[in-house]
């Protein structure tokens, strides 16, 4: 087959990238457990990842550079080095956002929390870890049908979001918690929105790679066709 | 006869009033074009848009008629006992293959650069003006062999030595001097046949660069196997492809070449651009 | 792994892989033989040459002078005797042949090759005007006779200098067209393609590109063919050539007397005096061929720098 080693080292890329994809998920379902069960131990074992993942994601990228120095990718494989590089961020990003989740899990083991607050934080934390794990899914099965999908779940992100936003803004009436507590928790918020962000554009980049559009813009003719048929919008 | 009126051919003739950008460039138009050697069909009902002013690169394996494609483009296809072409290629609103066109005349409004270097026993100087002369020029002859030679990045390596034989430059500059004696008579548009194939990779750029000159102001059409040239210098990229063995070559796929090389719609294309070929 | 014979005299022991034999005396001994027959070769026609021209001018030498070139020959004073009427009698069917066989020759090999078609009469052309080279010459010597000198009389002038050279010229056709097709065909078809791409009529094209080009061996073809034809006396003998005249070709329409003749007219006599004034005519006969060659070929030198 022509250009069968360029093939095998691409086969290789895949998957390497998706087997530092499983490692990520395996952090995020720690970071979800340490959160549910206010387990410090699990949440200090998680200590440190990042270092490895970043590692990781830089032997992907040169490995991608490299490639594509000495190949001249064009079409399909093109499309494939830049997802490879943008998914590999992405996950590299989401390892690092749940170690710093379980590190403000570590730290705050003994504070005292808000319990409406609390409750929606794993909420979003599950979520969150979800997303992931089905954008990576996508990317590992080439499914499209579920990226579109996957759009919509960022809608529902974003609703924990606000909500969880305003609960930090307005503490309950049972006491709001340690002050410590509450700025950590308003931080995973933050890093949880940005986990399942991760997530969706994991999905979004695959429908590149397959199709060669971006899923905002194929989106966007969907939603315009439909205004056309209709005359109303969505 | 021909889409220029008469009074700005005579003009460009003389050599006097126009300036490079003011004559009009055109684009051709091919419709169902096939080629044939005797009775064997090379080229099957080709139809494409070539836009003026942009450069449009033609690619695709060996033998699916690239190269017969483009020499019916200024009918020199023909020129081989035997062979004929069928269908219409108008350039601007004259189809050159309507019985009144002259093939000699389209020859020189649609120039060709072929692959080897060819360049004429003679001195530089006679190798720019012969075909200027030919053609009636009656205008200043060394301004024109000047201009022409700057036209196609050669004046300054070569003023000095004008009156020298043509064979004894290099073979890149040797391809430049065949694309400046193209340009002394002022086509509209200009053919190239893989014009650096038999370059080395100094060469291959100059002529690189001039092309992406000399579409300011002509209509450039080059058939490349080097897939990485096509993606650099052209706007659009024609893929010809044959299905089997003693089949005709067909335009499988024709799009800008941004979309070409980065998404392009038929699995043939794909595979050939990522050498997934054969 | 199987060790290769080592031959007697090998000298170089390289690496011995088993299916070469090597047998590097006998190959260079081969050499050395090839080179020296094809030098003997070479010098046996070389001196064999040497040797004519160094007895001709040994023999001619007592008769050569400048009133040999320029008196009349005569029976009765045979040592006062010249060649100057054949000399100018040959100089006459030189340039009147080559007038004629030139033109006609470099047109129609230019049609041959460059706009006739690949037909069945054609090839059946091609390939008879190389047979056309191997007619002996007084087949065309009756040939003029019958259609120069009797038919055409009344343009002609029956038998004048102008039917020699006609009939002469149609006996050295044939290597002119030969000689300039080849040097056509020689030429790559890109110039061709290169001239058709600006624009260029067919004419403009051989007229500019391909004749220059084809002329050095055009010419080669042309000395050759002239040569010969200054050389040939049975066919000039056919159609009237003169073996004595008292007066010398000034036109056309004269008579003419002619080189090879008169050397053949002194040879055929038994008195010394007239052998060596065939051998002095020789001498002359050379000296004419060498001049026009040389022409002939500085001529091709100049266009050979050209291309």
């Amino acid at each position: 087959m022509p250009r069968e080693t360029f093939q095998q080292e691409l086969d290789g890329l895949v998957s390497d990238l998706i087997e530092l994809g499983g490692e990520v998920e395996l952090s995020l379902e720690n970071m979800v457990r340490a959160m549910e069960t206010r387990d410090a131990e699990v949440a200090r074992g998680e200590l440190g990842v990042d270092l490895r993942y970043k590692a990781r994601g830089m032997d992907i990228e040169r490995e991608c550079m490299i490639l594509q120095a000495r190949q001249a990718p064009v079409a399909r494989d093109l499309r494939l080095l830049y997802t490879v590089q943008s998914v590999t961020n992405h996950l590299v990003r989401s390892g690092t956002l749940s170690e710093h989740i379980c590190q403000a899990i570590a730290e705050t083991a003994d504070c005292e929390r808000d319990e409406d607050l609390e409750i929606a934080l794993v909420e979003m934390a599950r979520t969150a870890r979800n997303v992931f794990d089905e954008g990576l899914d996508v990317f590992r099965n080439n499914d499209l049908d579920r990226a579109r999908d996957l759009q919509a779940k960022d809608d529902k992100v974003d609703l924990l979001y606000s909500e969880a936003m305003n609960l930090i803004a307005n503490p309950s009436e049972g006491g709001g918690g340690d002050p410590e507590w509450r700025m950590r928790a308003a931080l995973m918020v933050h890093y949880l929105e940005r986990i399942s962000d991760h997530g969706v554009d994991v999905g979004g980049s695959t429908v590149f790679l397959v199709t060669g559009q971006r899923i905002e813009d194929a989106m966007q003719q969907y939603l315009d066709r439909n205004v056309d048929h209709d005359g109303d919008a969505g | 006869m021909s889409g220029v009126s008469k009074d700005q051919r005579e003009t460009r003739q003389s050599g006097e009033g126009v300036s490079p950008g003011e004559a009009p460039t055109l684009g051709m138009k091919i419709e169902n074009l096939s080629a044939f050697y005797g009775s064997f069909k090379a080229v099957s009902d080709v139809s494409m848009d070539i836009q003026a002013n942009k450069v449009t690169a033609l690619i695709g394996p060996s033998g699916c008629g690239k190269s017969t494609f483009i020499r019916c483009l200024n009918r020199m296809h023909e020129v081989i006992p035997g062979a004929r072409a069928e269908g219409h290629v108008r350039l601007g609103e004259q189809d050159i293959y309507a019985k009144a066109s002259d093939p000699v005349i389209i020859r020189r409004r649609v120039g060709m650069v072929f692959q080897k270097p060819n360049p004429f026993s003679k001195s530089i100087y006679e190798n720019v003006a012969w075909g200027a002369r030919i053609n009636g020029y009656r205008g200043n002859m060394d301004e024109l062999v000047e201009r022409s030679l700057k036209h196609a990045a050669l004046w300054d390596e070569v003023k000095d030595r004008l009156k020298e034989s043509g064979h004894g430059l290099s073979g890149g500059q040797q391809q430049r001097l065949c694309i400046a004696r193209t340009l002394a008579v002022e086509p509209e548009v200009i053919l190239m046949d893989e014009p650096a194939s038999a370059l080395d990779p100094v060469s291959t750029q100059k002529i690189e660069d001039t092309m992406e000159q000399l579409k300011r102001e002509y209509t450039v059409v080059i058939v490349t196997h080097n897939m990485q040239q096509a993606a650099r210098i052209s706007d659009f990229t024609g893929f010809f492809f044959i299905e089997n063995m003693g089949d005709p070559g067909r335009l499988w796929e024709f799009d800008e070449t941004e979309k070409m090389f980065s998404n392009p719609e038929r699995k043939e294309t794909e595979d050939y651009v990522t050498g997934r070929f054969g | 792994m199987a060790q290769s014979s080592m031959k007697a005299g090998q000298q170089d022991g390289g690496p011995s892989g088993g299916d070469f034999k090597e047998s590097l005396s006998t190959r260079y001994g081969l050499d050395r033989g090839f080179t020296v027959l094809v030098s003997v070769a070479a010098f046996v026609g070389v001196a064999v040459l040497a040797v004519l021209l160094v007895d001709v001018t040994r023999d001619g030498s007592s008769m050569l002078s400048l009133e040999f070139l320029t008196s009349f020959p005569s029976q009765v004073f045979p040592e006062n005797g010249g060649i100057y009427p054949a000399l100018i009698g040959s100089l006459w069917l030189l340039g009147l042949t080559g007038a004629i066989s030139v033109p006609l020759g470099l047109g129609a090999a230019v049609y041959l090759e460059e706009y006739a078609g690949d037909t069945r009469i054609n090839r059946m052309i091609e390939v008879n005007i190389s047979n056309l080279a191997g007619v002996p010459s007084v087949i065309y010597g009756l040939l003029g006779l019958g259609i120069f000198v009797e038919l055409l009389a009344p343009i002609t002038g029956g038998g004048s200098v102008l039917t020699g050279a006609m009939t002469l010229s149609l006996l050295i056709l044939p290597v002119i067209i030969v000689a300039t097709r080849e040097a056509l065909k020689a030429i790559p078809n890109s110039i061709r393609e290169g001239g058709y791409a600006l624009g260029a009529t067919q004419w403009e094209v051989i007229w500019s590109h391909l004749l220059p080009r084809a002329l050095p061996g055009a010419i080669t073809g042309i000395i050759l063919a002239l040569s010969r034809a200054v050389g040939e006396a049975a066919p000039i003998l056919v159609v009237g050539v003169s073996l004595y005249q008292t007066y010398v070709t000034t036109g056309p329409f004269d008579g003419y007397m002619a080189l090879p003749t008169q050397i053949y007219d002194w040879i055929s006599r038994p008195q010394e005096v007239f052998q060596n004034s065939a051998a002095a005519g020789i001498v002359v006969a050379m000296v004419v061929l060498l001049v026009a060659n040389s022409f002939a070929i500085w001529l091709r030198n100049r266009y050979q720098q050209r291309s």
